[in-house]
Formats: structure tokens, C-alpha cells, sequence
């Protein structure tokens, strides 16, 4: 059997290649995205630790979803129920059909900066403030200059627009918004 | 259900709070509510949120210089009256999307087309330009409508919108409408049918029981129990049935059951999570809520009237005497023939610490072999491995033959755990069944009962062992102490690093009660 040292960068490649994936896939359970990282970094270390017990013959992205999910679970037992605006009910049923996300961040991935360049020069300056500049609505709102509210409804439809055009773009790269 | 205009924006803004995290605990109980009601919202809400991810995680790769921003209101308003006068001109004119444009909703609700969305947003966002002061609420209805638009962009064309009602293949001919399965009976007890239905039920099939009792299960898991003589009808939708007249008993207990509908005679009864009888006639229609919440109203309200929710032991009835629900008292007795009893079972590992023996199993064979000695099993603290759903000892958590070590036959074989329940005298066992959800590692294949293997439908053959399964289990119970065994089948090899053989258990025992309309097994 191989070393760990001997299977570092395979390993490394894998994680580059599924973290986008993985991201989503914690993101659409936790809600704080600060403990998004913490969770994506504990599973990643976590996986490292039991590399052994992965069985080659079987998909790798499958395996560290699966420890992920562990600890996305386990991290919701020991939120306070007001910190959960879905129930535990609705968090299992909607992981248990994201068998589509692996697709979705794919199309996300490929199509983004394509969509980001077809928004107006406010709205992608928009963008970048909240997402680059900002770590939340209330930062980027002060240095916008204009309130969370105004802010929050900006981001909704902005969204609108690149989710139609991400949705376009797999059936043709030419959209214009 | 799929999702109509109005919820499809109301999704877009609640997916939107919920990212900002500036969302209200209404908001959120109103989110949950819209999730498990749709398989087309879960998958928006997890295309939304993989956007947000995907922005959160983006790379600067540019200088960050952002202008100035006007902070008046009056400047904002009109920015975002001009962006999205942009975006409804550029949503008119995409093209079609591939396949049925149609924003299917199930049930009787209208639906709307593609053309029909993106022509109603220019149109409003036209008016807005020209009525400064219906400018707000034409943006706000415009902003709606994209966000429908949007919605049916994401989910409308690669697949059928729905998920659990099926096309009976068997009808799919040319020229013939296929059948949609909705729903199927589970269960009876000396049941007469006006005429005889098969076990799958058709969206508009209407059926009349004349004698006895039966169960019947929609597609998403919501059960209704009836007694004769009662008239339903299948409508074309896979959680909700028409009660024309007689009784019915419905249980929600499933998250994708939440949401189902009686259409009863006067009233829409809309459960919330819950179980509650409806009994019905001609003239009207009476509800009572048992446990839970539900939400009723009458047919004949006037528009924009609220639905009124009851609660736990609240009652209500409505007729044609008055257009509006009427809270009533109601003795809980009228549905008792119809109640099931449960009665929780102790789950395995609960409230004990890792390496305890849960007292309440044991293994006795393996390969089917019955061992000399049956082996003690303990709470296993390698369930807290990387790959087993972490234990929760207030709750369930895995047994195991004491692991970590290879268990003494080795290979890949069987292993029986067994343990006994009881049941009461006042509960009759035929049609009792046992309700599990379950992990076994590293699968669950068959439980016995009294001597007789039952196939389950989930055989839990997992790689991660941290999903639960779900089966319901009828068998050949008696009263007084039944055996039941589980058998769990392990795969290991010489490579194998820990060889875990456990299984983590949480059940209950369901039956209705002695003396009463009992409901059999099908077989």
C-alpha cells in the first residue's frame, strides 16, 4: 500500500477538484458561512486522517460527502434551536435528493464569470463589494452607502439574473441580460 | 406539489433572507413549510444556495473600486426600476425552454406559461413606468413574476417536475392519457368495495369502501385510514384525496407528508404535521385535530378570508348554512376505531455510555447458526468513526459485537440481533406492524418475526452507514412476547481496517385496539 506521503498530492488534486461541490454542499445546511470553512476544513482534515479507510473502488467525492455530512449533523445538534431556520426534517430531505448538486456547481463554475461580465457596472460593482471587499450585508451596505434592506433586494435580483443566465448558458454560451 | 406564481416568489425572497441571514422566525417556519412541500423549491433552494456559495468563494481578481454610491432612496428605487425594466425586456425575449413550458401545478390550479410570465413582468414593469405612484407595487408584482421565471428556468425543462406520482407504463399507449399512480392501499380489514381496486390508486379514480376498513398511502407518504361506508377520490395531485362523504383518520408523520389535503364536503383540510379525523356528509363536514396542527377552510370563503388552524383536541366544522368555519367541540371518541396505538419502543444504545451492553439485544446466530452462548452487544464508540453518523446517546446510538475486533467467524456473513417486545392485551396483532428507521453496517437484510423473515424494503446496503433507512414491518405478532429478530449482513475482508458489525435502531409498535375495526394485513 502507499504511503500517505506517496498519496499527498492525488489527494490534494481530489479535494481541489470536489471543494467547490463540498462548499455547496455544507452551505445548503449551515447557515453561518464563517462556520461553512471550519466545517469544510474539519472534514477535509478528518478524511486525511482516515485516508486508509477509503476503498478506492468506490467515488471519492461519495466518501468525503458522506464524512461531511457527519459533521454538518453533528453541528446542528449543538446549535440553539433559534439558530435553525430549517428543521432537521427539511435539512435530511433536502440533502437526501442533492444527488443533482455535483451538476449544478459544474454549470455554476463554468458559467459564472461569463454571467458576471453581462451585468451592469453597478451590479457587478455590486457584487464585488459584497463578496470581496465585505464579509456580510452590513459591511458592504456602509461602504455601498445604502441601506441592508436596499442592499439585500439588489442581491435577489441579481441573483434572478444570474441564475437565468447560468440556466442559459448550458444551452448556448451567447446570452445577453 | 409544484410551485405556483405566488410561492415561487415567495421562495426567491425567503432563499434570499435566509443567505443575508436576516430571516424571521415566521419567515423560517414559512420556508420550511414551502420546502417540504415541493420537490421543485428544495431543488431551487439548493441551486440558490450553491450560487451563494460559489460568489462567497470567488477570488478577487480584480482591483476592488467601487463607485461612489448615491444613497437616496429615490435614486435607488429608480435604479432598480430601470435594472429590472432591463431584465423583464431581456426575459420576454429569451427563448422557450426546451419541453413543456408549463409551470405545472398538480392539483386544480391554474397554470401559467412561459409567455404568460415574461409578457405579464414587461406589462407590469410598463405600468410602473407609466404610474409613478403604482410604481412600488408594480415592481414588487414584477420582481414576483421574474422570480417565478427564474424558478421555472432552474427546475422546468431538464425533468418532469414532480418526483413521487408515477406514469403507469402499462397504460402508455397512443392516443391513451397515462394513468398517474397517487396514491395505494396499504392495508384492509374486511374490506367490500363498491368495485374492487388494485393496489395502486389512479389520479380520479373514485371509490366507495361498503364494508370494513382500509389504509390507503399517498405518494409522498401521508396515510389516510377510512371506514366504511365511505366515498373518496384520487385527484390529480400525490398528497391530497376528496373525501366525499364518510370517515377518515389522517396521518402526517414524514417530513414529504406534511401538506396533504382532504377536499371534504364545505371545508379544505390542510394538515401541518399532524394526525386528525375528518368525518363528512353531503351537508358538511367535521375536523378534529388528535396531535399536531392543521389548517382549514371553507370552500365557499370569501376571497382573501384567512384559513383557520387548529390545534391539538380543536375541533371545527363548516356547512352550506354558513360560509365560514365554525369551531366546535368534539368528543375524539367518534374517530377511536380509527386511531392506531403506539407504543415507542426502546431504541437501541439509548441513554447508555459507550461500551455498556444494551440489555434489550443480544446476538444469537451467525450465518444463520445459532451460537452456544448468545453474545452480549455494547454501545460501539467507533460509531463516532469518520464514517458512522455520529452516536447520540440521548436518542439512538449503534450496538455492535464488541468491536474493534474481528469477529470470530470472519468473512462476510450474517449476524442475528435479537430481542423481544410485547404486546398488550388490548392491542390486536393482526395489522400491528413495527415502524423502524435504521443504519446497519453494513446492511440491514431482513427482521424476523416470530420465526418468519419478513423482507424489508430498505436493505441499508450503505457505504457511509450514517443514512437512516425506513420500513414499515408487518408480521405474524401475537399478544403477550414476540421475538423479533434483526439481521444484519457485514462484508470484511483481510484489508479491512476496523470491522464494525452493529446496527443502530429507533421503532415503535403500531396496532389498532382489541375488540374494535382492526385493520389486517394485505397478505
Amino acid at each position: 500500500m502507499a504511503s500517505k506521503s506517496d498519496q499527498t498530492p492525488e489527494f490534494v488534486s481530489r479535494i481541489v477538484a470536489v471543494q467547490p461541490r463540498l462548499r455547496a454542499y455544507i452551505r445548503m445546511m449551515v447557515f453561518n458561512p464563517s462556520d461553512v470553512g471550519d466545517i469544510l476544513q474539519e472534514s477535509v482534515a478528518a478524511a486525511w486522517e482516515h485516508l486508509d479507510s477509503y476503498d478506492p473502488a468506490r467515488p471519492f467525492d461519495a466518501w468525503l460527502m458522506g464524512i461531511a455530512r457527519n459533521r454538518i449533523f453533528e453541528y446542528q445538534r449543538n446549535q440553539k434551536k433559534h439558530a435553525m431556520p430549517l428543521s432537521m426534517d427539511v435539512l435530511e430531505l433536502i440533502e437526501s435528493e442533492a444527488d443533482d448538486l455535483g451538476d449544478t456547481t459544474t454549470q455554476i463554475e463554468d458559467a459564472l464569470e461569463s454571467c458576471l461580465s453581462k451585468l451592469s457596472a453597478e451590479d457587478y460593482q455590486l457584487v464585488r463589494t459584497r463578496y470581496e471587499r465585505s464579509e456580510t450585508n452590513r459591511e458592504a451596505s456602509k461602504i455601498l452607502g445604502m441601506t441592508e434592506s436596499t442592499l439585500s433586494r439588489a442581491l435577489n435580483r441579481i441573483y434572478a439574473r444570474l441564475l437565468i443566465c447560468i440556466k442559459q448558458y448550458q444551452r448556448g454560451p451567447e446570452v445577453q441580460l | 406539489m409544484s410551485l405556483d406564481a405566488q410561492n415561487s416568489a415567495e421562495l426567491h425572497k425567503l432563499c434570499g433572507k435566509l443567505r443575508d441571514q436576516e430571516i424571521t422566525e415566521a419567515e423560517a417556519e414559512r420556508l420550511n413549510a414551502l420546502l417540504v412541500a415541493s420537490k421543485d423549491a428544495r431543488r431551487f433552494y439548493r441551486t440558490f444556495i450553491a450560487l451563494a456559495s460559489a460568489l462567497e468563494t470567488r477570488s478577487a481578481t480584480q482591483d476592488s473600486d467601487a463607485e461612489e454610491q448615491n444613497s437616496d432612496q429615490y435614486l435607488d428605487d429608480l435604479l432598480e426600476l430601470l435594472h429590472m425594466e432591463q431584465s423583464a425586456q431581456a426575459l420576454a425575449e429569451l427563448p422557450k425552454p426546451a419541453g413543456d413550458p408549463v409551470v405545472a401545478e398538480q392539483t386544480e390550479k391554474q397554470s401559467l406559461t412561459w409567455s404568460e410570465i415574461a409578457g405579464a413582468s414587461s406589462y407590469l414593469l410598463g405600468q410602473a413606468a407609466r404610474s409613478r405612484p403604482a410604481m412600488k407595487l408594480a415592481v414588487a408584482a414584477a420582481l414576483a413574476l421574474a422570480a417565478t421565471l427564474v424558478i421555472v428556468l432552474i427546475i422546468g425543462n431538464d425533468e418532469p417536475g414532480e418526483s413521487t406520482v408515477r406514469q403507469d407504463s402499462a397504460t402508455q399507449m397512443p392516443g391513451v392519457t397515462p394513468l398517474t399512480v397517487v396514491a395505494a392501499i396499504t392495508a384492509e380489514y374486511e374490506a367490500v368495495w363498491d368495485r374492487r381496486p388494485g393496489q395502486d390508486l389512479y389520479a380520479g379514480q373514485r371509490l366507495t369502501l361498503t364494508q370494513g376498513f382500509a389504509e390507503v398511502t399517498t405518494a409522498r407518504g401521508a396515510v389516510a385510514i377510512i371506514e366504511a361506508p365511505t366515498t373518496i377520490e384520487l385527484l390529480d395531485n400525490d398528497n391530497a384525496l376528496r373525501l366525499h362523504a364518510g370517515k377518515l383518520v389522517g396521518i402526517c408523520e414524514t417530513a414529504s407528508s406534511k401538506g396533504f389535503i382532504v377536499r371534504a364536503p364545505h371545508m379544505d383540510v390542510t394538515d401541518l404535521g399532524t394526525r386528525f379525523g375528518v368525518d363528512a356528509d353531503a351537508d358538511g363536514t367535521v375536523v378534529k385535530v388528535f396531535e399536531g396542527e392543521v389548517e382549514v377552510a371553507h370552500r365557499d370563503a370569501k376571497d382573501g378570508a384567512e384559513p383557520t388552524r387548529l390545534l391539538t383536541d380543536q375541533a371545527a366544522s363548516a356547512s352550506s348554512v354558513h360560509s365560514e368555519v365554525t369551531r366546535v367541540n368534539l368528543d375524539a371518541d367518534r374517530f377511536a376505531e380509527l386511531m392506531p396505538t403506539l407504543i415507542p419502543l426502546q431504541a437501541t444504545g439509548q441513554g447508555l455510555a459507550v461500551g455498556d451492553i444494551d440489555p434489550m439485544w443480544k446476538i444469537v446466530a451467525i450465518d444463520g447458526k445459532p451460537l452456544a452462548s448468545p453474545q452480549a452487544v455494547r454501545v460501539n464508540g467507533i460509531a463516532n468513526y469518520v464514517l458512522h453518523f455520529p452516536n447520540d446517546p440521548a436518542s439512538s446510538q449503534f450496538i455492535a459485537w464488541p468491536s474493534p475486533v474481528d469477529p470470530p467467524e470472519g468473512g462476510s456473513t450474517t449476524y442475528t440481533f435479537r430481542t423481544h417486545i410485547d404486546i398488550p392485551e388490548t392491542m390486536n396483532p393482526d395489522g400491528a406492524r413495527l415502524v423502524m428507521k435504521y443504519m446497519a453496517d453494513n446492511a440491514l437484510d431482513s427482521v424476523v418475526v416470530n420465526g418468519r423473515h419478513i423482507d424489508i424494503q430498505n436493505k441499508t446496503d450503505m457505504k457511509e452507514f450514517n443514512r437512516w433507512a425506513r420500513s414499515d414491518v408487518k408480521g405474524p405478532f401475537v399478544r403477550g412476547r414476540n421475538t423479533i429478530d434483526m439481521v444484519v449482513r457485514n462484508q470484511w475482508s483481510p484489508d479491512t481496517q476496523f470491522n464494525l458489525v452493529g446496527m443502530r435502531l429507533v421503532w415503535r409498535l403500531e396496532g389498532w385496539t382489541a375488540g374494535l375495526g382492526n385493520l389486517g394485513d394485505l397478505d
